[in-house]
Order: C-alpha cells, then structure tokens, then sequence
C-alpha cells in the first residue's frame, strides 16, 4: 500500500507498476527513470524493488513510486502485493524481441484482474536504440494499444530516450483522472486528493526523437 | 584491484585475481571482503596435508580452518565439493575417481539427452529467445543467436515438429530464460567475456532444469551456479557440485553435517551413523549442526538459513518496527541490506538465534537424555506437554505448537519482538487468496502451494545412479516472520538460497550480492 506520509514535501503519491517479460528493461528503464542512470551490468531482478522521483505537473508536486520486480512468470506468486494500491502501469516489451510484444496481452490480463479497471497504462517498447533489429512495428504496437485503451510509447534506456517522457505521461494522465474523480482506488482514498490542471515539465529527456503518439 | 591485504607470502595472492574483474567495471564493482589469513584460512597444504594415505579426509581439521578464516581461491572447487557432499569425507582416493568417473559419464548422458531436444545444448552457445509455443509449437527466431538459424523450415512442414511431451515443452520453454540471466549473471568478471563460459553456464542451467523437473529454473539460480563452474574446471564436476549445492539449498543450507554424503547417496547407511557422538566427533559437524547434534534436535525444517533470515530481520527489527508504515517501507528497509550484509557477522549472528532456540525449546526437558529415551520421545522436541505449552504461551509470550518448526510468533520472540505488545492478537492478515486470516503462520505456508512449485518433501532416486535423496522445492521455502505486527502489515520472508555462497567463504563481490528480495520473497 502505498502510504501517505504528510511529513513529506509532496502532494500527491501515485504508485506505478513496470511489467513486462523477462529482459526487457524494466530494471534500466526505472534507473534512467529515478537516477538518470543506466548499467549494462544489471542482473536478473530477484523479488520486488522500487525507486521514487518527484515530478511537477501543474505546480504540484507528484511522487512517482515506481516498483519493479522480477519478469520470470515463477515469480508471480508476489504479484498481488505487487500490484495492490497501483494507480498506474507500463508494460514494457523489447521492440527487437517479437515475443515480449505477443505476450503483453497477458500481462495487461494480469494487470487487470489484479487493478482497478481504470488505472492508467502504457505500453512501452523499449530499447528503441535497436531500431535496426526491430521486430515490432510502431503502427502494429500503436494498433494494439489502441484495442487495449492503453497509451503507447517507444522508448531507449540506453540512450535516455522518451524515458522520462513515458513515465511523466502515465503520472500525468493518473493526475487528470485523480482530478475527474473517476479513478477507486482501493481502501486508500487519502492518498489521492483532488488536483486540476496539467503542465508537464519534461526538462530531462535529451530528445522525443521516436516518439510515437504517447498521450 | 588495489591490495587490501596486510603483506602476505607470495602464494597468498590476491582474491581478486582469482576472479577477474573487467577493467572497465572495476569501478562499479566492490573490492572482496575477503582476505586469505595465514594461519587462519584454510591453504592448499593444510589441505592436502588433511588427507590419509588412502585418502581419507580428517574433515574436523579442515572444518575448523574453514569457519576461522574461510577457504582459499586456489583451492576452493575441491574443498566445496566435500563441504556439499559430493564426495564422504572417509572414502579413499581410488573410490573418490571412480564415482568422478561414473558422474562425468552421466553428465554426459543427460547432456546429450539434452542435445537430442535441442542442438544448441553443447553447442558453445545458447538460446535467448524462445524456441517454443506453450502449445508445443517451435518458434522461428530470426535474431536468436541459437542453433535454429541455419534452419529452414516451411510452414507446413511445422505439424511433424510439434512436441506433444509436457516435460519437454517445459523444459524447453525454459531455456531462452537461462539464457536471458546468463548473460546478466557475472558480466563484470573477466570470466563471462568469452561466449564459452556463458555457454557453460547454460549448458549446466540447461541440464539441471531437465533432471529437476520440479524446480527447473528459477531465476538466482545463475548466481549460483556461476561462481562454481568459475572455480570447478571440468564442466561434468561443475554440474555435480550445483545439482548438490541444490540439494543443499533445500535442506541445510550449507552447514557440514558428517552424514551429508551417505544421505544424499544411500538411504541404510545414514541410519548406522546416527550414534551418540562423542566430543570428537562433534568436531565434525559444523557449528550449526553441533548444536543440533548436543541437543538431539533432528527437525530438518529448522535450518540455518532461517535463523540466518531471523538475525538480519533482527538488525533492521527496530527501524521495521518504529518506521515502516506500509510495504512500501519494509521493502525499502531491507532492500538497504543489498550488497552490504556482512556474510560472517550475518552467521555469526543467526548461529546465536538458534541456541536461543535450542534452548528456549529444550528447557523444559533434560540436557542430557539417554539414547533410549531419546528414542522413545521420537519427534523430538515436537511433543510438548499441555502444561509446558501453556507456560511458554505465557510467559515466553510464544507458542511452541507440536511442531519443532519455529513458527513466526517463536522468531520474532527471538527476534526481540512480542507481538502481544504490538497489537491485540498478532495477526496474520490474510493476504493470499485461500489462506484463511489468522491461521499459524508456518502451517499456512506448509500447506500453499507457491506458484508452480509445491512445498513438500519427498524422496527419488538420485540422478546419479545413486539411490535416494529427500528433497523438498526450492523458492517455495518461505519461512515465515510476521515482522511488523503493529501496522498489520506482514512481512513474508524466504530463506534465501543466494545466501549460501557466502558461508563458504568470500566470492567475487558481483556474486553475492544479496538482494533484500532474494533474502526474503517479500510476498504479501
């Protein structure tokens, strides 16, 4: 559950889940994420970690809490604590391995029957810097996105591209439907007031340059 | 990297010279903790000096250098495969290359099995994407750097090729899994640079998810292995000395227990050796299982890793208690334990939980009881009478249920923490589906199933042509302790087999990282 703690500088606290098959990135994306770092020597994750960042959006200040855990379908024995007070969620594939792109299906399946029908998703193909091994088209990615009401982003966390982007997308978009009202959260409505409009600040990211329709 | 290390006879060396680290991670990676001490560590002649003619090892003698000052790199690889119970202490030299002989030939064996299923086992390479459906189909993979390349298949060629076996379609399903964590596992050593040696992992992975069909591959188990085929040359003896660290994993985490080898090997001649040991032969146990062994407790549930996860759960116990408010804190609390658990303090400390035990359990009854007596109360400590139960539910503010395992509210007695005070009732939120609130923690767990594995014992036929062994599934092992009563948060912790590495002695910082996650499955 993700705890509101008033002693802290923020104003809202929105926890988001990265899911996606085994070696996609989603340990490196959290990094460029939360740290602006990337490592080429990360391990397989074991069991859950999350980092935080704080963002602006609209004046406010929004603490990202972002979890990741292990990718190996074994491992989902902890996903209903896992999953549990998230308000929004990226599922990531590797855009130059097709399989982790056919089994999003099942992981926005997971998602949901753990999550409340309207938490924000995207879906993120990462490492984009492979572009010239792509096995996944955008139009196909974006297409099915689409069919799944969820946004769509390209993104590289080796190259910091789009990172923050995605990430300031889901976090913003979570804020419009904290504003709307729409969004249940489970039995923790404190940690989500009510907000109004929305200016991201999207300072970090050196370029959108494969951005594609996120948002 | 840069001598940590009081000045050393030359053939001391440098620990990190054994595992090499790439120049261009060397500042990303921390130095060894571990320094070989004259003196204190076991060296390669004490070693060899340790056996008898025929080639009988006075195991008490290296048992002691080992918990001193640890192992030696250069001689590392032959002194685990004692410690796992590869090899009895009291064979002879001849005997010992004959069963070297007999298990390389059956490494052999299961690997060309292997191979027959899919030709990349062997091949110096291996498999990163996947080579199959769930439904049997075979995969074409364009990018996989696997064997499949050269292959041309037409579409409709692809029915005869369906595999109908579930045994193979889940092993092959797990291989491009293997392969995902391989190349994560290790990549700051020197070692890893060659496509072999990650070959050679795979391979090893590879096999033993096939020979395990109940635990297969779960990921850690890279880690695991990787530090051995480092230090064990011969990739059949690598293989062994893993399928026994396994073993290991699952029953006593690495603790020398004399009988080790005629358990895993032979079902009778174990039971001959459960005499009353003298204090001599004590000296042949390791530490944690002296204790065992003076106390008569023989509860194979209560391993050492437990009280291993049950004294760093200690260290972090007040921070856990005064400052976590959600899941969100325990995990960041305990995920602050990756990479700085001091291994020996860590032992240190879990060995001093479980005398605590021992003799919180045992102090209703005489230290010292006959065999016979023994004999007769066979489960020991597990029968209690009501009268004793009902005084440690009082005043010890904990339950010994009829079970020797510690159960969670006993741990966190141990632990220092009374749930009583926390909260009215300590409580097991029910976190899982079909696990009802409330209900003893460890019973729970002994009767879950986790994922796809299933905690259960059970015994078959070794894979080595040997008998019996007794095993049990391997991340399903959760112990349990309810750590933070009073927010009703509960913490779920798992022995951890990443852990067990370091009992042995120091390896490569990379290799041992201890995630919080892996030491405990936060589940929840």
């Amino acid at each position: 559950m993700a705890a509101y703690r008033a002693d802290e500088e923020y104003d809202y606290l929105f926890k988001v889940v990265l899911i996606g098959d085994a070696g996609v990135g989603k340990t490196n994306l959290l990094s460029r994420f939360a740290r602006d770092e990337f490592s080429f020597e990360t391990k397989s994750t074991i069991g859950v970690e999350f980092a935080t960042r704080t963002i602006h959006v609209d004046g406010k200040l929004i603490k990202a809490q972002i979890w990741d855990t292990a990718g190996q379908d074994r491992y989902r024995a902890i996903t209903s604590a896992y999953y549990r007070g998230s308000v929004g969620a990226l599922v990531v594939f590797d855009l130059s391995r097709r399989v982790t792109f056919e089994n999003t299906a099942r992981w926005l399946q997971e998602l949901r029957s753990h999550t409340d029908p309207n938490i924000v998703v995207m879906l993120v193909g990462n490492k984009a810097d492979l572009r010239h091994i792509r096995a996944v088209s955008v139009e196909e990615a974006q297409a099915f996105a689409r069919k799944e009401k969820a946004f769509f982003t390209e993104t590289s966390a080796l190259e910091s591209i789009n990172v923050a982007d995605a990430f300031t997308g889901v976090l913003t978009q979570i804020y419009h439907v904290v504003g709307r009202k729409v969004l249940a959260i489970g039995d923790d409505p404190s940690a989500l007031p009510i907000g109004q409009t929305i200016n991201i600040d999207m300072k970090d990211d050196r370029q959108a340059a494969n951005k594609a329709g996120c948002c | 990297m840069f001598s940590c290390c009081v000045s050393v006879p030359e053939d001391w060396g440098e620990p990190d010279a054994f595992y090499a680290i790439r120049p261009e991670c060397r500042d990303d990676v921390p130095a060894s903790r571990f320094k070989p001490m004259p003196g204190k560590t076991l060296s390669a002649r004490r070693w060899h000096s340790s056996f008898s003619e025929e080639g009988h090892l006075d195991i008490a003698r290296v048992l002691r250098r080992i918990q001193r000052g640890g192992v030696h790199p250069t001689i590392k690889g032959v002194v685990w495969e004692f410690l796992l119970g590869c090899y009895d202490p009291k064979s002879t030299f001849d005997e010992r290359t004959q069963l070297r002989q007999n298990r390389r030939s059956e490494y052999e064996r299961l690997k060309s099995q292997c191979k027959e299923m899919e030709n990349t086992v062997g091949s110096g390479k291996m498999i990163t994407t996947p080579v199959i459906s769930e439904d049997g189909q075979p995969i074409e993979n364009p990018s996989s750097n696997g064997a499949n390349l050269g292959e041309e298949q037409l579409p409709d060629n692809k029915t005869d090729n369906v595999t109908q076996d579930k045994d193979v379609i889940q092993w092959k399903l797990t291989l491009h899994q293997i392969g995902l964590d391989v190349v994560r596992t290790d990549r700051a050593l020197q070692y890893y640079e060659t496509p072999e040696n990650q070959a050679r992992l795979w391979d090893i992975l590879a096999v033993y998810s096939w020979i395990d069909k109940e635990i297969g591959y779960c990921q850690g188990m890279s880690d695991l292995c990787s530090p051995i085929i480092i230090v064990i040359e011969n990739e059949a003896d690598a293989f062994w000395c893993f399928e026994h660290l396994m073993r290991r994993v699952l029953i006593w985490s690495m603790e020398y227990n004399p009988h080790l080898f005629s358990i895993y090997e032979s079902d009778d001649s174990a039971k001959e050796n459960q005499d009353e040991p003298g204090n001599e032969d004590l000296m042949r146990y390791g530490k944690f299982e002296r204790e065992n062994v003076k106390n008569g407790q023989k509860d194979q549930e209560a391993t050492l890793s437990i009280f291993l996860v049950a004294g760093v759960l200690e260290s972090k116990n007040k921070r856990l208690l005064l400052e976590a408010k959600g899941l969100d804190d325990v995990v960041k609390i305990l995920n602050d334990i990756t990479g700085s658990l001091n291994a020996k303090k860590a032992c240190d400390e879990a060995l001093k939980l479980h005398i605590k035990y021992l003799n919180m359990v045992f102090s209703f009854r005489p230290r010292q009881l006959s065999r016979e007596a023994r004999d007769q109360e066979d489960h020991l400590p597990g029968s209690y009478s009501e009268q004793e139960a009902s005084y440690r539910e009082h005043v010890l503010g904990c339950s010994m249920r009829a079970s020797s395992k510690p159960s969670a509210s006993d741990l966190l007695h141990l632990i220092g923490t009374k749930p009583r005070t926390l909260s009215a009732e300590p409580r097991v939120v029910s976190l899982l589906p079909g696990i009802p609130a409330d209900e003893d923690v460890s019973a729970v767990l002994h009767k879950r199933e986790w994922g796809q594995g299933v905690h259960h014992q059970e015994r078959v036929a070794g894979r080595d042509g040997n008998p019996i062994r007794s095993s049990s599934s391997l991340l399903p092992r959760r112990q349990v302790f309810q750590a933070t009563g009073a927010s009703e948060e509960t913490v779920w912790v798992a022995s951890n087999p990443d852990a067990i590495p370091k009992i042995l002695g120091s390896l490569p910082p990379s290799s041992y990282m201890l995630t919080a996650a892996d030491l405990m499955k936060l589940i929840y």
